[in-house]
């Protein structure tokens, strides 16, 4: 079936035309015949660029996955383009993505065609490529279409941050890395110079220490390993408002944002890096380094919902930590079940930060039924009630920082790192 | 209707709105003045026209003025009608240009430069018309003369659409 169909001006011009000539014919007016004879003639030209083919148009954006912020092209493809003279694309506005022309509204010739500029401005999924599309035969006497195409669906990541951590992990148990063990063994990082034991390498003698005891001795250097890091992101709720990349930031986009600045940073260090999601769909990622992994975390991240899971308490989840795993939870610490978690995980030993990532300015979506005065007393309560909570986690060894970028953890890591270095004294 | 209209949407509209009162009160210097309400009754169509400029309503506008020519300038062919003419396809050349899209389509400075080249040509027959009846003027025209050459060019108009056969046609 044919999406051609005749447009208004072809109809204006025919029915002005025709009525005009008749006039002129029955009353004999040669006036009215100069007087539409321009329009005749161009109604003429229209139905002379009749088309003769059907055209089939798509639409191929460049990229399925991007960074929020970053920008794609959605060009148009015609085939065959031979009828066509002008295009009119309308894109269907979704939010958090911006559109250049921002209306998403625009026409070009086709043989001057102007690309449809794209670009997420918040990390998620996000459905690009809605539009509707008219096509115009020269002159605008047809009209084919408008018609619907439907978009794609885009995973839009959270944006990347390049930076490289200085601070060594509090607890290194792994095979090889770049962090400073508590363990002697093949690395750089002097520990002591002790002697001589079967076994060492003759290059770590100390000859000056040995000419001067009369016994060999050798430096020691500490091992060099990888850690483990779980990142623990609270998706039980978002707090604030999100304006995208450029704008204010909610809780979530806050959690979200620095738990992949902080996987990144971590995995392109060689450590492990594990993602939990504490939301309807709990995603997960295991254990795991490498770019392809980076790419695995951001992706779940970029699927993260808020909501509270159905199948499971918040405080009996099972982390799946091992001996040595740092836990950096990134929560608003609104909800007593992550914090109760936190604790639970404090106490089996292991490195605790917590990053707090409520706006300072957030503020709960109240329904019209509710009252503001009740609600904002509600809301001030549980801000206080929140500091508590805080305070106690300090209190038990876990310290609370705000989100203030990439190196936000730096110099936590290396307190704990100092810290994990004393000597130890064990009640018995 | 005009939310979100851009400068030039605006200006495409003020075309089409000024396009018939134009064509009507060409002919005042010499003589032929259309009534107030008549042309009050022209602008509220311009107005309709200019603000749905895709919908065949907007015809009314024009068959109006065209109406009024036939009806009060009579036999005489006062050179206005070349500006009249004018007048009528820049509306209707607007209201084509202003119909590619939504409303808050802009146009694209190519698409106005193409439709400014192709109206220019297209009115270039206006003149010549004029010119053609103005070598005429003092010779006895019966009104065959009229008659056969207007159904000539009326043949001629179906013709072209006969010429041009499409694919598209077949098979519907």
């Amino acid at each position: 079936m044919t999406r051609w169909s005749t447009t208004a001006s072809l109809a204006r011009g025919l029915t002005v035309a025709g009525l005009g000539i008749g006039m002129a014919l029955v009353l004999g007016r040669p006036a009215v015949v100069v007087l539409v004879a321009p329009i005749m003639v161009m109604a003429a030209a229209q139905l002379r660029a009749k088309p003769r083919t059907e055209p089939h148009v798509g639409v191929q954006t460049t990229y399925a996955v991007l960074h929020e912020g970053q920008g794609t092209t959605a060009p148009l493809r015609i085939a065959p383009p031979n009828d066509v003279e002008f295009v009119t694309r309308v894109c269907a506005q979704a939010s958090y993505v911006a559109l250049r022309p921002r209306s998403g509204c625009f026409g070009y010739l086709v043989d001057h065609p102007a690309p449809l500029q794209i670009s997420p401005r918040r990390w998620g999924q996000r459905r690009i490529g809605e539009e509707k599309i008219g096509l115009f035969t020269p002159w605008a006497g047809y009209r084919w279409g408008p018609v619907a195409l439907v978009g794609r669906e885009v995973s839009v990541l959270p944006t990347a941050a390049t930076f490289r951590s200085a601070a060594a992990a509090p607890n290194p148990i792994g095979l090889i890395g770049a962090h400073r063990s508590r363990r002697d063994g093949e690395g750089t990082e002097f520990s002591s110079i002790r002697e001589f034991h079967a076994g060492d390498r003759m290059r770590r003698i100390n000859w000056r220490t040995s000419l001067r005891t009369g016994v060999l001795h050798v430096v020691s250097t500490r091992s060099e390993e990888d850690t483990a890091l779980l990142l623990l992101v609270d998706a039980l709720a978002d707090y604030g408002i999100s304006g995208g990349i450029d704008g204010v930031e909610s809780s979530l986009d806050v959690a979200v944002r620095a738990a992949g600045a902080i996987a990144e940073q971590y995995v392109r260090q060689g450590d492990r890096v594990s993602l939990r999601v504490v939301s309807p769909h709990g995603e997960y990622v295991g254990y795991g380094a490498g770019t392809r992994h980076l790419r695995r975390i951001l992706s779940q991240l970029a699927r993260v919902t808020p909501g509270v899971p159905h199948d499971v308490s918040v405080d009996q989840i099972d982390f799946r930590t091992t001996a040595g795993t740092m836990v950096v939870v990134l929560s608003p610490m609104l909800s007593d079940g992550m914090a109760t978690s936190a604790v639970r995980l404090l106490r089996r030993g292991l490195p605790v930060i917590v990053v707090d990532t409520l706006p300072p300015d957030a503020a709960p979506t109240v329904s019209s039924e509710t009252d503001p005065g009740i609600a904002e007393l509600a809301w001030r309560m549980r801000i206080l009630e929140r500091r508590g909570v805080l305070a106690q986690l300090s209190a038990a060894g876990c310290p609370v920082v705000p989100w203030n970028g990439p190196r936000t953890l730096d110099e936590v890591v290396r307190r704990l790192a100092r810290l994990a270095q004393l000597p130890r004294a064990r009640a018995r | 209707m005009i939310a979100g209209l851009t400068p030039a949407g605006w200006v495409l509209r003020a075309v089409i709105v000024l396009g018939p009162p134009v064509a009507l009160l060409a002919a005042a210097p010499e003589g032929f003045v259309p009534s107030t309400w008549f042309l009050l009754v022209v602008v509220v169509a311009s107005v309709a026209f200019a603000a749905m400029p895709e919908q065949y309503a907007g015809s009314l506008a024009l068959l109006l003025v065209v109406a009024w020519w036939a009806a009060v300038i009579g036999a005489a062919m006062p050179l206005a009608v070349v500006v009249a003419a004018a007048a009528l396809l820049a509306s209707h050349v607007a209201a084509t240009v202003a119909a590619y899209g939504p409303t808050p389509l802009p146009p694209e400075r190519r698409v106005v430069l193409r439709w400014g080249r192709r109206s220019a040509a297209v009115w270039l027959v206006a003149p010549l018309l004029w010119l053609v009846v103005d070598a005429q003027r003092g010779r006895a025209t019966p009104v065959s003369y009229w008659v056969a050459g207007l159904a000539v060019a009326l043949v001629l108009a179906v013709l072209v659409a006969m010429v041009y056969p499409t694919r598209l046609d077949e098979g519907t």
